[in-house]
């Protein structure tokens, strides 16, 4: 993450607007020394300043209570439209986030402000809660009926809508001819059959291939109304030359530290 | 040499105004998915 953090800021230098966001799949599971590497992995992210991370059904392993933990501690950030509480049908976690981005270089730009509409879903895909102790039981409603709801509630609030998705190819593919008005989707688990887009399919449909190795990027161009005119898709390699972001790193260094005296106190 | 100055000057405006009224915005979207499959996300 450190290396990623500095290729990142290296080739965004250039943009006008940016944002960063994570389609799901980021949890590493249940148990403490889990959930301390996963609570780590946010912190990076937020340090890198991630605007919105979605929650797959897998994240749901490391336990609702964690992760609404997490929710409370980093607001605005987890998001989710539909996972809900089994109990009261209210969601967990934020069905969305509207954002607006500020523009770098605001005199090279015909406006400096641009809103962003992000919705965050997940499949039901093999998906089995886990029951412990949790104050709350997840449900996963039905991502397709619910991605139309929150497609038609902030298309016209909105210039860019941005969907991330965690779960089957196929089920994006069906959000995405209901809601013609998603511009970029982003995806996670079955990130190996999104397929790359050419330059003129709408929307884009996009998802890291290589994990971890590299940084992926869209590149959107719009036009004096906002409108999409041109889109492409960039991946810079990570590497091992690449200069560690300090403050990642440092965070990395606490993280072990902590994992080693969890190991040290479980072997006392 | 005062027509040369003015079409210096004119070049310049031309160049400022161009900067000035730009036509197009980029944003770029920095992606990451299923970091829990990639390798360890804190080493």
């Amino acid at each position: 993450m450190a290396r990623r953090a500095t290729v990142i800021e290296q080739n965004t230098a250039e943009s006008n607007f940016l944002l960063l966001v994570d389609a799901g799949g980021f949890s590493r599971g249940m148990g403490e020394i889990s959930n301390l590497k996963t609570g780590y992995l946010l912190k990076m992210m937020l340090e890198m300043e991630y605007a919105a991370i979605n929650i797959g059904y897998r994240d749901l392993t490391a336990g609702i209570d964690f992760l609404d933990s997490l929710r409370q501690s980093y607001p605005n950030t987890l998001v989710s439209g539909n996972i809900v509480n089994a109990q009261t049908r209210d969601y967990i976690f934020d069905p969305y986030k509207i954002l607006t981005l500020d523009a770098v270089n605001s005199h090279h730009v015909p406006y400096d402000k641009l809103k962003i509409g992000i919705i965050g879903l997940t499949d039901t895909l093999n998906y089995s809660h886990h029951r412990t102790h949790s104050s709350i039981i997840p449900d996963i409603e039905d991502p397709v009926p619910l991605a139309k709801a929150w497609v038609n509630k902030l298309s016209r609030r909105v210039d860019l809508l941005v969907l991330l998705f965690y779960g089957k190819y196929q089920t994006l593919t069906t959000i995405i001819e209901s809601c013609p008005q998603i511009n970029v989707a982003i995806m996670g688990a079955e990130y190996y059959r999104a397929k790359k887009s050419s330059a003129d399919e709408m929307p884009l449909v996009t998802a890291t291939q290589a994990l971890g190795k590299y940084a992926d990027f869209v590149e959107i161009g719009l036009d004096n109304n906002r409108n999409i005119i041109t889109q492409d898709i960039t991946k810079i390699a990570i590497r091992d030359s690449v200069k560690l972001n300090p403050k990642i790193e440092s965070l990395k260094e606490e993280y072990q530290t902590k994992a080693r005296e969890l190991v040290d106190n479980r072997n006392r | 040499m005062n027509i040369l100055r003015y079409l210096a000057a004119l070049l310049v405006m031309i160049n400022v105004g161009m900067c000035q009224n730009p036509d197009k915005a980029v944003l770029k979207i920095g992606y990451t998915n299923d970091l829990l499959a990639s390798m360890d996300p804190c080493g």
